[in-house]
């Protein structure tokens, strides 16, 4: 040992950053001494523009910028960034130039030891080679993790993921009466009784009954003294189908989840049960037979723990979003037979429509209410419109109920606005159509992902053909809608735990929809408008689109690839939102993301900012703006 | 052929070297280990990296706060062979070391221990560097000139581990740093960074040499 050369410092960062980190450990091993080390001062050129490498480096400490001749800024990068990688692998001039913005130390690999880990590693290689390919691998994989089968979410799942809230506790000295109460008020059949955050007893619904009504105790008295006290508990990590067992075994129904002594959740022999049939299959049989809102709204609670299980199986995030709008739509059709069952039949035939992310299949855990009414052309005001308004009111806020908040633009069946007959529809959208002003592109844009949900499928078939001819012949329309897609700031990447975009602004959060998934949801949907597509799900619409030769059959691609990533990088973000008892959003930690994810993310914008390029070649977009 | 003081930075092959002992006094305490690296111009070559281990039957106590084991010491190489490979990776290079004196010194006695001469190179010390450039700020903040705060100055990540290879590269990097701002003034060359001993020094260093086996 004593006469090894100990640069186990260099080998720990080279494994710690890609594509060293895909090297075999003996490789690694053999890498820093053949490497050297340089110093470069801030603002000063690593690499010119336009020059050839000779060498890859790789920054150790310190920042690096790359701009083209413009001085666009392209990507800024710290620790573990390499330099002429691309340029060296296809012995080409680089492509942009490289300056650091803070004083660099930089690793310097030789230009022969590149090309021989290349050759020898395909891993390696690819990674100079080709971005948008790697990203492809990447969602190629999560494609292949489809769940196969639903047993294993009982013999798998650990206590803590099925842990959906927070417990609701009482302290020790509180009353009867106020623990009777809070069980009302929070619709639970048991409440945790604590004394200074630990857990010191539980209190049942049967207790209530044979303690206290059967037994004449005094609603005041402590709930100490007719909780059961020390209950028996159960860890978050361990098995579901130990706290089935273990709740078999002493046949309770209710075992509090304990971590470090203090509850964190309640898992109830309910929970269990339910566990074997988390399948969306269940959940959506069981919403067409609630008894009312009510019901609806017990069975679509269930709806975000059937997602989580399906995530935990690896579901994609197109599968998941399939799961989570074939749901939504369970409710919305029950809400809108409940309505009918205490409206009487309509007065005129209608369609009920549903608009926005799930009418391309593809809501999200954050939940909205995008719809609208389309009346037969029979309609008449004076006779009809209390029985549709009344329609619309009980649907809206059932959703509401159920915990689908109102949209906020009154995007929604309840405004008069988006409750016509037929002909008015088909007059507004030719107006839509031939006076795009920036918000009838708007309002256009969220009517155009139209679905049919309840009622006469024929008025929304003829109101969809108005739409498609009508889109297909106004290229000033379609030019509008390019317009507003490529004006989208799309993100360059990650510096230090940030992200970053062409202003070379820093922003704290990522917010994948309007930074990324939104993007491509609008080109996708321009294309299909412009092909006179029939698809509303977004990678239908690119399959379409680049059938109709408006795509590239590569761009198509890595859109649909770049797509599905960020897809799921933000379901898996929503999940672990849920996990952890918050509302979920579309905004992302960047320092909560793997270097995995990162450096696809960094792909899948890039993708993203040269479709945008694309569709301004392919529409008018600059006459617009 | 050794540079002289005409040699730019740019070009300047240097051997940053690090020592481990059991103390700080040359000639009377034990030399462990010897670590180095070359420095080409602006760049440090870790392909000669080296740190060899100097071979002891009986170590004493205190070895172990180096990361050093008895064992270690044991499988260590001969005092002579560590002395001749430094001579030869030496050659041609001007010594590089943070604090030099303290290394230059230990270095010499070693090389005296075994009945040769030391080399005696152009020496480059990293700690007076840095006390020059900071100076030009003003007074400079007590501890200011250690390794590692000398290293944070220029944005310098500290180092894990503390042998004499990762201390030599350190020092390595930290010279590029400085070099990197002597050199924003124009081209400078070996005279303007090495260390130039006082005549006091030399005379001691001279005296030191002629009685050297006195006690």
């Amino acid at each position: 040992m004593a006469l090894d050369v100990e640069l186990a410092e260099i080998r720990d960062f080279l494994a710690s950053h890609a594509p060293f980190d895909r090297l075999p450990p003996n490789v690694l091993e053999s890498l820093p001494s053949r490497l050297s080390i340089g110093y470069h001062r801030r603002g000063s050129v690593v690499l010119a523009e336009g020059s050839t490498p000779t060498e890859l480096l790789v920054v150790r400490s310190g920042a690096v910028e790359f701009r083209d001749t413009d001085g666009n800024l392209f990507e800024r990068g710290s620790a573990g960034t390499c330099i002429g990688g691309g340029a060296l692998a296809t012995s080409s001039p680089q492509p942009l130039g490289v300056t650091t913005i803070e004083d660099t130390l930089v690793l310097a690999c030789p230009a022969e030891l590149f090309h021989d880990l290349g050759r020898r590693y395909v891993e390696f290689a690819d990674f100079f080679e080709d971005r948008a390919g790697e990203l492809h691998e990447a969602v190629t994989r999560q494609r292949q993790q489809h769940m196969s089968d639903t047993d294993r979410a009982v013999l798998t799942s650990k206590v803590g993921h099925l842990v959906r809230r927070a417990p609701v506790t009482i302290r020790a000295d509180a009353t009867i009466l106020e623990a009777a109460q809070a069980m009302t008020q929070e619709r639970i059949s048991s409440v945790l009784v604590i004394d200074q955050e630990h857990l010191v007893g539980i209190l049942t619904d049967r207790d209530l009954r044979t303690r206290v009504l059967a037994a004449g105790v005094d609603p005041a008295t402590p709930v100490s003294a007719v909780m059961t006290p020390d209950p028996r508990a159960i860890g978050p990590d361990a098995l579901a189908l130990e706290a089935l067992l273990e709740l078999g075994r002493r046949n309770i129904h209710h075992l509090p989840v304990v971590e470090d002594g203090r509850p964190s959740g309640m898992i109830t022999a309910t929970d269990l049960l339910r566990l074997q049939q988390t399948s969306p299959v269940f959940l959506v049989g069981d919403i067409a037979k609630a008894p009312d809102v009510a019901g609806v709204a017990d069975l679509a609670a269930r709806l975000q723990g059937v997602v989580m299980s399906l995530v935990r199986q690896g579901t994609s995030a197109p599968d998941a979003g399939r799961v989570v709008t074939t749901v939504a739509d369970a409710i919305e059709q029950r809400l809108i037979t409940l309505a009918e069952e205490q409206l009487g039949p309509p007065p005129v035939p209608y369609a009920w429509l549903t608009l926005g992310s799930r009418a391309r299949f593809e809501q999200a855990l954050a939940p909205d209410q995008d719809h609208a009414l389309l009346l037969h052309d029979d309609y008449r005001p004076e006779e009809h419109a209390a029985w549709f308004r009344d329609l619309a009111e009980f649907v809206t806020s059932g959703l509401e109920t159920v915990g689908y908040p109102r949209c906020r633009g009154d995007k929604m069946a309840t405004n008069p606005k988006w409750r016509q007959p037929l002909v008015t529809w088909q007059a507004q959208v030719l107006r839509w159509v031939r006076t795009p002003t920036p918000d009838a592109v708007l309002e256009a844009s969220v009517f155009f992902d139209l679905r049919h949900q309840y009622g006469d499928p024929a008025l929304t078939a003829q109101l969809e053909l108005t739409q498609r001819r009508a889109a297909q012949g106004a290229p000033i329309f379609l030019a509008h809608m390019a317009a507003a897609a490529a004006s989208h700031h799309t993100p360059l990447g990650f510096f230090r735990g940030l992200v970053v975009d062409r202003s070379g602004e820093h922003r704290d959060t990522l917010d994948v929809k309007r930074g990324g998934i939104n993007t491509i949801v609008e080109i996708a949907r321009l294309h299909a408008l412009a092909c006179g597509s029939e698809s509303t799900a977004t990678l239908a619409r690119l399959e379409d689109a680049v059938a109709a030769r408006l795509l590239s059959p590569v761009l198509g691609a890595d859109l649909r690839d770049a797509w599905e990533f960020l897809a799921h990088v933000r379901l898996l973000h929503q999940v672990e939102q849920v996990r952890a008892g918050k509302a979920p959003d579309n905004r992302v930690d960047p320092s909560s993301l793997s270097q995995f994810e990162k450096r696809h993310l960094k792909a899948a914008f890039g993708v993203i900012r040269f479709a945008q390029g694309a569709i301004a070649q392919h529409y008018p977009v600059r006459e617009m703006t | 052929m050794t540079p002289d003081d005409r040699t730019p930075l740019a070009t300047l092959p240097l051997l940053a070297v690090d020592v481990e002992t059991t103390g700080l006094k040359a000639g009377h305490d034990t030399l462990l280990a010897v670590g180095w690296v070359p420095v080409n111009g602006s760049r440090i070559d870790l392909s000669g990296a080296r740190r060899l281990v100097v071979r002891h039957d009986d170590p004493g106590g205190a070895v172990t706060i180096h990361g050093l084991t008895h064992d270690d010491l044991e499988e260590g190489r001969p005092l002579v062979a560590v002395l001749a490979e430094l001579r030869e990776a030496l050659a041609g290079r001007a010594f590089l070391a943070h604090h030099a004196p303290f290394d230059v010194a230990f270095l010499d006695a070693a090389f005296r221990a075994v009945g040769e001469r030391a080399p005696a190179p152009p020496v480059v010390c990293t700690l007076v560097l840095q006390r020059r450039l900071l100076s030009r700020h003003g007074e400079i903040p007590r501890g200011a000139l250690r390794l590692w705060r000398a290293r944070a100055h220029y944005g310098l990540a500290p180092a894990k581990a503390h042998d004499a290879l990762n201390d030599a590269i350190a020092c390595a990097e930290l010279y590029l740093a400085q070099a990197a701002e002597i050199s924003t003034g124009g081209v400078s060359r070996l005279g303007d960074v090495r260390l130039r001993e006082s005549w006091t020094q030399r005379l001691r260093a001279w005296l030191r040499a002629r009685f050297a086996r006195r006690d």
